[in-house]
C-alpha cells in the first residue's frame, strides 16, 4: 500500500511539471513570436479549416440557395458523378492541366536557359515575355477568343492571303477548343515560369560551371543533370503555383469560350460557380468544390510525405 | 422568296437559302440555344404538352411520341446549322439578319429594338411568327424593380412617382415602341404599335395565348440541368435523340 500511494504521488508530481513545462513552452517561451503570428494562426483556423469543414459538412446536406442542416448522405455525390456536365468537366481539366502543366514547364525552362547565355538586351527580352502575365485571364481570354475566330481571327486572314484551305476552327471544334485554351494559357503564363527558373539559374554558384567545363562536360549535359536537380526548390515552387493556377481555372474559360461548344469546354469551378449560383443548389456546389479539394489533396499528399519526411542524419 | 407563314415552311426553305448563299438559321451560343427549345416544345408541341412537362414535370409525357417530334426538331435544327456561322451573343444573331447574311432566328420581342436602331420596319423589311406560325401563343416574362424600404418620407415618394411613371399607359407606350415589346398592361393605346407588336397584342388578348415561362415553372436548378443538357445536345451530332430523351426524362423526374 505504501509503495503503491508512494509511487502515484511521485507520478502527480511528474505531471504537474510537465503540465507546467507545457505551458511554459506553449506560451511563455518566444511569447512575442507567438502573439506575432497568432493572427495567421487564427486565419488558418478560421477561414482555412473552418470553411473548409463548413463545406463538407454542407455538401452532404440537401442545400438549395440557403444552407440547410438537412443531411442526405452521399446524394449530391451521387447526383455529381452521374452528370454529365461534371464528368466532362473532369476530363477537361485533366487534359488542360497535364498539356499545359508540361508545356510550361518546359517552355518555360527552356527560355530561361536562353536567357542564361548573358544575350544583348536580355531585360528588353524578359519584359516582353513577363508582359502577358500582367494581363488578367479575362482580358487574354477576350484577345485569345478574337484571334481564333474563323470568322474574322487567324483562319479568316490567312485564308485572305491566299491559303484558302487553311483552317483553324478550334474555338468551334469541339475536341480542340481544350487546347485552345491551352494555348492562351501558356502565352499568359510561360514568361513567368520563365523568370522564376531564371533567377534559380542565376543561384547556381558559378564555381559549377567551371568544374563542369574542366571536367569537360557539355553544357547541355551540364544543364540537365547538374544544373536542373539542383533547383529543385525553385522547381517545386513553380509547380504549385502552376498547378494551383490550373485547379482554380475559370476565368479564361468564361472569357474564352463559355464552356462551349456545348459543355466540351467546361471545367469544375464553373461546374461550382454556376450550381452555387446560378442554379441556387448550394450542396450540389459545394460537393463539387469538395472533390476538387479532396483531388488537390490526393496529389499533395504523397509528395509532402516525400518532400516532408523526416530527415536521417546517417 | 416569300415569308413562310409557319415553322415547317421555313425548315423547308432551308436547303434553298443555302444555294442562295445565305445562312437559314441565325444562332448564338448560350442561353439563346436554350430559348430555341422551349420555344420549340411551346410552337410544336402545343400548349397541352409545354405545360404536361414544365408545371407538371410528367415523365411519360417526356417520353411520349409528341416529345419526340420536338426533339426531332431540335435536332433537325441542330444539322442545319453550321458551327462555324454561330456567333457568341444575341443581338450579333439579330445583326446578321439585319444584313440579310441570315434569314430567320427564334428569339425574343426585344431584338426589334435592334431592327428599329437600324432603321427597319416590322412587315416590310422584316417579319415574325409568334409561336412559330403553328400554335399562337406567348410566353411572357419581365424583369422587376425592387425599392429598398426606407425612413424617409420624401424618397418613399419618390420611389412611388418612378413607380407611376413607369407603369403609367404614356410610359408603357413610348418605351415599348423603341424596344420592341409588348406593354406590362392591357388598357393602352397601341394604334401606333408596328406590325409584329400587333400580332403579339391579339395573342395578349385570347386568355390562352399566354403560357408561363419555363423559368416560372421550373427551380433555378432544374433549368440549370436542362440548360446543359440542351446545349450539349445541340453542340453534339452524334448524341442521338433518344439520348437526348432518356437524360430529359431522368432530369424531369427528379425536377421541382
Amino acid at each position: 500500500m505504501a509503495d503503491l500511494s508512494h509511487s502515484r504521488s511521485a507520478s502527480a508530481g511528474s505531471a504537474a511539471n510537465g503540465s507546467r513545462r507545457l505551458f511554459h513552452n506553449l506560451f511563455v517561451r518566444n511569447f512575442s513570436a507567438k502573439l506575432a503570428a497568432t493572427p495567421m494562426i487564427m486565419t488558418v483556423l478560421i477561414v482555412f479549416i473552418g470553411c473548409t469543414a463548413w463545406t463538407i459538412f454542407y455538401s452532404f446536406t440537401n442545400s438549395r440557395s440557403l444552407p440547410s442542416g438537412e443531411l442526405v448522405g452521399f446524394d449530391q455525390y451521387t447526383r455529381l458523378f452521374s452528370n454529365r456536365r461534371w464528368n466532362a468537366s473532369v476530363l477537361n481539366i485533366m487534359t488542360y492541366g497535364v498539356t499545359s502543366l508540361c508545356f510550361t514547364m518546359v517552355v518555360g525552362f527552356l527560355l530561361a536557359v536562353f536567357m542564361d547565355q548573358k544575350i544583348r538586351f536580355e531585360s528588353a527580352f524578359r519584359t516582353v515575355f513577363l508582359y502577358p502575365f500582367a494581363l488578367s485571364f479575362i482580358v487574354t481570354g477576350l484577345v485569345w477568343q478574337w484571334i481564333m475566330n474563323p470568322a474574322f481571327g487567324l483562319q479568316a486572314a490567312v485564308q485572305s492571303w491566299g491559303f484558302t484551305s487553311f483552317t483553324f476552327d478550334w474555338l468551334k471544334n469541339r475536341n480542340m477548343v481544350v487546347y485552345a485554351l491551352v494555348i492562351a494559357g501558356l502565352w499568359q503564363g510561360t514568361g513567368f515560369v520563365m523568370v522564376l527558373l531564371l533567377a534559380g539559374l542565376r543561384g547556381i554558384d558559378e564555381e559549377i560551371w567551371k568544374a563542369a567545363r574542366v571536367d569537360g562536360i557539355p553544357t547541355w549535359k551540364t544543364y540537365i543533370f547538374v544544373v536542373l536537380p539542383m533547383m529543385r526548390g525553385v522547381i517545386v515552387t513553380t509547380l504549385v503555383i502552376v498547378g494551383s493556377g490550373i485547379v482554380r481555372l475559370y476565368d479564361l474559360v468564361v472569357a474564352m469560350t463559355q464552356g462551349g461548344p456545348g459543355i466540351s469546354s467546361e471545367v469544375p469551378a464553373k461546374y461550382v460557380y454556376n450550381y452555387m449560383f446560378g442554379a441556387g443548389n448550394l450542396g450540389q456546389g459545394l460537393a463539387a468544390s469538395s472533390v476538387m479539394l479532396l483531388t488537390v489533396f490526393i496529389i499533395l499528399i504523397p509528395w509532402m510525405l516525400i518532400e516532408f519526411r523526416p530527415k536521417s542524419h546517417s | 422568296m416569300e415569308v413562310p407563314t409557319d415553322w415547317n415552311q421555313y425548315v423547308a426553305d432551308f436547303p434553298k437559302l443555302r444555294e442562295a448563299g445565305v445562312i437559314p438559321f441565325a444562332l448564338a451560343q448560350g442561353w439563346p440555344t436554350n430559348g430555341i427549345f422551349g420555344v420549340l416544345l411551346a410552337g410544336i408541341g402545343g400548349t397541352d404538352l409545354f405545360l404536361a412537362v414544365n408545371r407538371d414535370k410528367d415523365v411519360t409525357a417526356v417520353e411520349g411520341p409528341d416529345f419526340r417530334k420536338v426533339a426531332q426538331a431540335y435536332a433537325d435544327l441542330r444539322d442545319a446549322v453550321d458551327v462555324n456561322e454561330t456567333v457568341g451573343q444575341w443581338n450579333e444573331a439579330t445583326a446578321q439578319l439585319i444584313n440579310n447574311t441570315a434569314a430567320g432566328n427564334i428569339m425574343g420581342d426585344w431584338a426589334q429594338g435592334e431592327f428599329a436602331v437600324a432603321g427597319k420596319v416590322a412587315g416590310k423589311d422584316y417579319d415574325c411568327l409568334p409561336g412559330l406560325g403553328l400554335n399562337a401563343v406567348l410566353d411572357t416574362g419581365g424583369d422587376a424593380f425592387y425599392f429598398p424600404k426606407n425612413d424617409d418620407p420624401a424618397i418613399t415618394e419618390a420611389q412611388l412617382v418612378l413607380a407611376k411613371t413607369m407603369l403609367s399607359p404614356e410610359t408603357q407606350v413610348a418605351f415599348n415602341l423603341k424596344k420592341g415589346s409588348l406593354p406590362v398592361r392591357g388598357d393602352v393605346d397601341m394604334s401606333a404599335a408596328n406590325a409584329c407588336m400587333q400580332k403579339g397584342l391579339k395573342i395578349l388578348e385570347d386568355p390562352n395565348g399566354v403560357l408561363p415561362s419555363g423559368e416560372q415553372l421550373l427551380s433555378s436548378d432544374t433549368q440549370q440541368q436542362l440548360q446543359d443538357l440542351e446545349i450539349e445536345f445541340f453542340s453534339d451530332k452524334s448524341m442521338s435523340i433518344d439520348d437526348f430523351v432518356g437524360q430529359f426524362a431522368d432530369i424531369m423526374s427528379s425536377a421541382d
